[in-house]
């Protein structure tokens, strides 16, 4: 093969350079999202860290369930207008909505709920219970269980569980069994563009039955990186942030240089709070004194002052008192009290005999390990925090961040000494009470937790219960029990922030943190 | 003017090797160099920008930068330079027996080079530290395990052409067994060129270190290595930058000191070297 | 010819399928559950043991290992990559989706790197030791050293949040395409001005240019004909590897500057243990890597008259 010498070199430059303004003129050629926007039509942009079909906030944008929750944890109506109870708990009659249609016309009666819920019940916690269902008329569904099965209205209206969808939705159509293929639901908004990783746009769904939504338009931008997100919110280039994630993607050290900026900036509580897990089934945590000493030790005032500009609450209870059975009754509370932690430490066995500034006991220092999985959101600050204030106590606890899939196998296993975790919230049993959950002895995923014959045998009473009220007395106990024995150090509660730019009104929080309500908002 | 000079052969060399010696000794005389504990948390002195009490300011929580910088070099310069010799050592070896023996053991160990230069090393670091825990000698593991390739290939290089060059006839006709040859012949001709090469890995393995940290797969909090460091500034990069302008300064220069290290060896060793080096 | 593309090729669906299988052990024996870690991100909450039991099952992760590779080949044979388990779309549609922008920021970047590094690693090499040859020298120099990622946010801090010339995320116009472009292109641009320049410089020592030169050829000619095409030879080596690297996506830049790549993508379903996602991804990017070693060997067949004959030298 001979070379013509002269010509190479030229093509190759010449390829080179044409190579170059190729690709940087395919950039140009994708949808230029850029594009000004027609003045009349009223949009809300809103900036995502995850992608829109990935995350539940965004399902829970066009499906909705057959009930909702509040914030306390009530069930509430929604396409369920109201529904009856059996006194065995076992009968459940919903009375559906009348007049609501899906995305694509077809018309939300008994069937397609019928549909929609078999479809449900093949992933979901409850199906394993159910025995038929049945559709005496055309606005009427009746669910019949084998046994009470007591969490499930909660896992009814959780959008993860339980998203109302259409028959044409699943591939194969109308199978039970399909695949979620499009998003065809009943809610406020439809889906009308969908671009992987970069953005969806939905439009307001002029059928809605109930509020609707103020603006024509909201656009879900796909930004994961959340300084980038605060950055494109302060240029204007995005409208809203930090409400399509559950847990605060913005910084709460941002706060206030975002109000500073002229942002505003809003913070909701759910109840969830960021607790240090003990591992209560070895040493040196198997002690409730030692649990308690260390609860005592740790300023949380200073800590969220400090940390968090004052932005969250501490928390001094396993979860929030104020959910429906929650832990209200409790009146113990694990405030500051170093001393009183020395004391109790020393109570327990616990001195510095060698002077080193370490506690020690039977020749072993007081030396732990705190597994954080990473991602936790501000566990790394919280946990360098907890570090000194233990020092100061004389306890030495070591740090071990492992990548969450490593992280979460070994809290599965119960290898670990202390571990950061957040408590549960709603849609469902909040702070982990539930059979077969955190602290009941059968779970499967938290064998290190604090468990106790006295406490299964409630917590199995609770829930088998269809009585509320009996249910509420009885989780009065299990939480006396519990805040007694102390399984766990809880620190904050994790609040919900969005922020938002000044040409947006009417932001109302949800009753869940993977809800979204977007019929009040309106833009300028 | 000296800066300019500065890349001159010699020049660079000095400059360089005073470079890395200024680092070796922070990381050495670390604890009578540095202010503060570098591991003192004081959450009311948080986020200070640089002034007459804190050098370099202080970070997330009001640590001291400064010292956590100089205690930075001993993990990214150490780390570095167990992670390059190893891979020398490795890498040499099996090259060598690679050019020497040919055949059937140089393409099999080729085809492993080509596999491991086809594996995303993200994979393997976070399997390793996935799988036995984040710690220096896994962080150590991970980089060695894909690192020793580099020196391979170049090793067979120049084992091919000293092969070329008649020594090895020589002394196989003169009665040499193999690992003799190998020993005495091959080694010591190729350690300067690979001296200049390792030099520069040890650049480029302190960004890979610094880049493990800052994805978390490296050293951990609160260790101060200047990755991490950076990973945990990035939060305040809008509000408090000085937290990652100094860490990343520190790993700019002591890569850049290597660099220089390695040119200047470069440019003053053997001629030849940097032939050989080149293929 | 003919017979070295074919040995070519077999060793190359050879290096694929061991490097694919590699990194499906590798992630198969580190702790973490799929099941688990999809679950909890995607629902927020803890997953419950029956979740992920339905999980492991639908997904057929319950099988042996050797079970699971065969499968997979068995997929693989019929031209199919699998599902993804966090996405449940097809691999190769959520590789395909994405790669498009990770092509044009390693074409770019690298185009860039090269048409401005040669030429002047070229310029340098003709006048060394000239104050010219000392700046770039300097730069260069320095321009390796920096780490990319902190590169890349310092430009972000400068140019985007302190001037607000040009965005800091995103994907969409020439503005995006901007700043990771440069993060990427400076460190190439650096090695590759030391490298154009160092091969240069021996070549122009070599005999047969001071031949050239003494038979009265222009200096232009010499440089920019004959020497420059022996000197590309190493430097090809590298750009190959340069571009292989970062067409497998350059994972901190784009997660730094949110751009929609595979890079970023391959990373998360580290994460998230999604096997399939691993596997076949890992299969395309060796392939791409073999490609460009491809590529990069045809043209040292027109670089250097010596390896047409000698084969692999």
């Amino acid at each position: 093969m001979q070379l013509k010498m002269k010509g190479y070199l030229r093509t190759v430059t010449i390829a080179l350079i044409s190579l170059f303004l190729i690709s940087v003129a395919a950039g140009c050629a994708k949808t230029g999202d850029q594009a000004p926007v027609d003045r009349k039509e009223k949009v809300l942009r809103l900036g995502a860290v995850y992608d829109f079909k990935e995350a539940t906030e965004g399902k829970n944008l066009i499906f909705e369930r057959l009930v909702g929750v509040d914030r306390e944890g009530n069930p509430v109506p929604q396409l369920a207008e109201s529904w009856d109870v059996s006194e065995d708990g076992k009968t459940y009659t919903f009375h559906l909505r009348k007049g609501v249609k899906f995305h694509n016309g077809t018309v939300f009666d008994a069937s397609a709920a019928k549909f929609a819920f078999q479809w449900i019940a093949n992933n979901a916690p409850f199906g394993n219970y159910v025995e038929k269902i049945e559709t005496p008329d055309d606005n009427t569904l009746k669910v019949y269980f084998k046994e009470y099965y007591a969490p499930f209205l909660l896992d009814l209206a959780s959008g993860w569980t339980s998203p109302v969808i259409c028959p044409e939705a699943v591939e194969p159509v109308g199978s039970v069994d399909g695949k979620l293929t499009k998003f065809i639901g009943t809610g406020p908004f439809k889906l009308v563009d969908y671009e992987k990783d970069k953005q969806a746009v939905l439009v307001r769904n002029d059928e809605y039955w109930g509020n609707k939504p103020k603006v024509d338009k909201v656009i879900w931008k796909t930004i994961p990186d959340p300084h980038a997100q605060i950055v494109a919110l302060k240029a204007g280039e995005i409208d809203m942030i930090g409400i399509t994630e559950h847990h605060s993607s913005i910084p709460y050290v941002e706060v206030p240089g975002l109000r500073k900026a002229g942002i505003k900036v809003e913070e909701t509580s759910y109840g969830r709070y960021q607790v240090l897990e003990f591992n209560c089934q070895k040493e040196p945590f198997n002690d409730k004194k030692v649990r308690l000493a260390l609860n005592l030790a740790i300023d949380r005032e200073k800590m969220v002052k400090e940390l968090f500009g004052g932005l969250p609450e501490p928390a001094y209870t396993i979860t929030a008192p104020w959910f429906k059975y929650g832990p209200s009754n409790v009146k113990q509370k694990y405030g500051y009290d170093p001393e009183k932690a020395k004391q109790l430490l020393a109570e327990a066995g616990w001195r510095d005999t060698d002077g080193d500034g370490i506690l020690d006991k039977n020749g072993k220092p007081f030396v732990f390990e705190l597994l954080i999985p990473a991602g936790e959101a501000n566990a790394d600050a919280v946990a360098v925090f907890v570090q000194s204030e233990l020092k100061k106590i004389g306890v030495q606890m070591k740090l071990l961040t492992l990548e969450s899939g490593a992280a979460w196998d070994r809290s599965g296993k119960g290898e670990y000494d202390m571990f950061v975790h957040h408590s549960g919230c709603l849609p469902s049993i909040p702070g982990g009470i539930g059979i077969g959950q955190k602290y009941h002895s059968k779970s499967k995923s938290w064998p290190a937790a604090y468990h106790a014959q006295e406490l299964d045998r409630l917590i199995e009473k609770a829930w088998s219960t269809p009585d509320e009220s009996e249910r509420k007395k009885i989780c009065d106990e299990i939480w006396e029990i519990l805040h007694q024995e102390v399984p766990c150090i809880p620190l904050y509660d994790i609040v919900k922030v969005v922020a938002y730019r000044d040409n947006v009104s009417g932001f109302k929080p949800a009753p869940t943190m993977f809800d979204m309500e977007l019929q009040h908002i309106e833009v300028k | 003017m000296y800066i300019l000079e500065v890349t001159r052969g010699k020049k660079m060399l000095l400059t360089g090797s005073i470079l890395i010696f200024g680092f070796m000794a922070l990381a050495v005389f670390a604890p009578f160099i540095a202010p503060y504990d570098p591991d003192d948390v004081k959450v009311e002195k948080r986020l200070l920008p640089p002034g007459e009490h804190h050098l370099m300011g202080t970070d997330g929580f009001g640590r001291d930068i400064f010292s956590r910088v100089v205690f930075g070099t001993r993990y990214s310069l150490f780390l570095a330079l167990v992670v390059v010799s190893i891979n020398l050592l490795l890498g040499l070896m099996v090259g060598s027996i690679a050019g020497y023996f040919g055949g059937l053991i140089d393409e099999l160990i080729m085809r492993i080079v080509d596999i491991l230069l086809a594996f995303p090393n993200i994979i393997l670091a976070l399997c390793i530290v996935g799988v036995l825990g984040p710690s220096i000698q896994n962080l150590i593991l991970a980089l060695v395990a894909l690192g020793w390739v580099g020196y391979t290939r170049v090793s067979r290089g120049l084992v091919l052409s000293i092969k070329e060059q008649g020594f090895i006839g020589a002394a196989k006709a003169l009665g040499g067994s193999n690992m003799y040859i190998i020993m005495r012949h091959i080694i010591p001709n190729a350690f300067p060129p690979l001296l200049v090469l390792a030099t520069l890995h040890v650049s480029h393995t302190i960004l890979s270190i610094a880049a493990l940290s800052f994805l978390g797969l490296g050293v951990q909090a609160p260790t101060p290595e200047w990755g991490a460091m950076l990973s945990e500034g990035k939060q305040f990069i809008f509000t408090h930058p000085h937290v990652m302008i100094f860490p990343g300064v520190a790993i700019t220069l002591s890569v850049l000191s290597f660099n220089l290290l390695g040119e200047g060896l470069r440019d003053v060793l053997d001629p030849r070297a940097r032939e050989v080096l080149n293929v | 010819m003919k017979r070295l593309l074919i040995q070519r090729l077999v060793s190359a669906v050879f290096v694929m399928l061991i490097a694919s299988f590699l990194s499906f052990s590798l992630l198969f024996s580190a702790p973490g559950n799929p099941a688990e870690t999809i679950l909890r991100q995607q629902s927020g909450l803890d997953p419950t043991y029956d979740e992920i039991e339905l999980f492991m099952k639908r997904h057929d992760l319950n099988r042996p290992f050797l079970v699971q590779c065969l499968q997979w080949l068995y997929l693989l044979t019929h031209g199919k990559l699998g599902v993804s388990l966090r996405t449940g779309e097809p691999v190769l549609e959520e590789f395909t989706a994405r790669f498009g922008a990770t092509f044009q920021l390693a074409v770019a970047a690298m185009a860039l790197s090269v048409i401005i590094g040669l030429p002047i690693g070229v310029f340098a090499a003709t006048k060394p030791n000239s104050l010219f040859d000392h700046i770039i020298r300097v730069v260069s120099l320095a321009g390796v050293s920096i780490p990319e990622f902190w590169l890349g946010l310092m430009l972000m801090l400068c140019f985007s949040l302190a001037l607000g010339w040009l965005p800091c995320f995103g994907h969409g116009t020439v503005r995006h395409l901007v700043l990771p472009m440069i993060t990427l292109a400076v460190g190439i641009t650096a090695s590759l001005m030391r490298f154009v320049r160092t091969s240069m410089l021996e070549v122009l020592n070599l005999d047969y240019i001071k031949t050239a030169k003494a038979k009265g050829l222009r200096e232009v000619v010499i440089v920019w004909k004959h020497a420059l095409k022996n000197a590309l030879i190493p430097v090809v080596t590298i750009l190959g590897t340069q571009l292989g690297h970062l067409l497998a996506g350059a994972v901190i830049v784009e997660t730094v500057f949110s751009w929609p790549g595979i890079g970023k993508f391959f990373v998360d379903s580290i994460y998230a243990r999604d096997y399939p996602v691993i596997q076949g991804f890992v299969l395309i990017i060796a392939a791409i890597y073999v490609l460009v070693n491809l590529l990069v060997d045809i043209l040292y067949v027109y670089l250097d008259p010596r390896v047409r004959y000698e084969g692999r030298s």
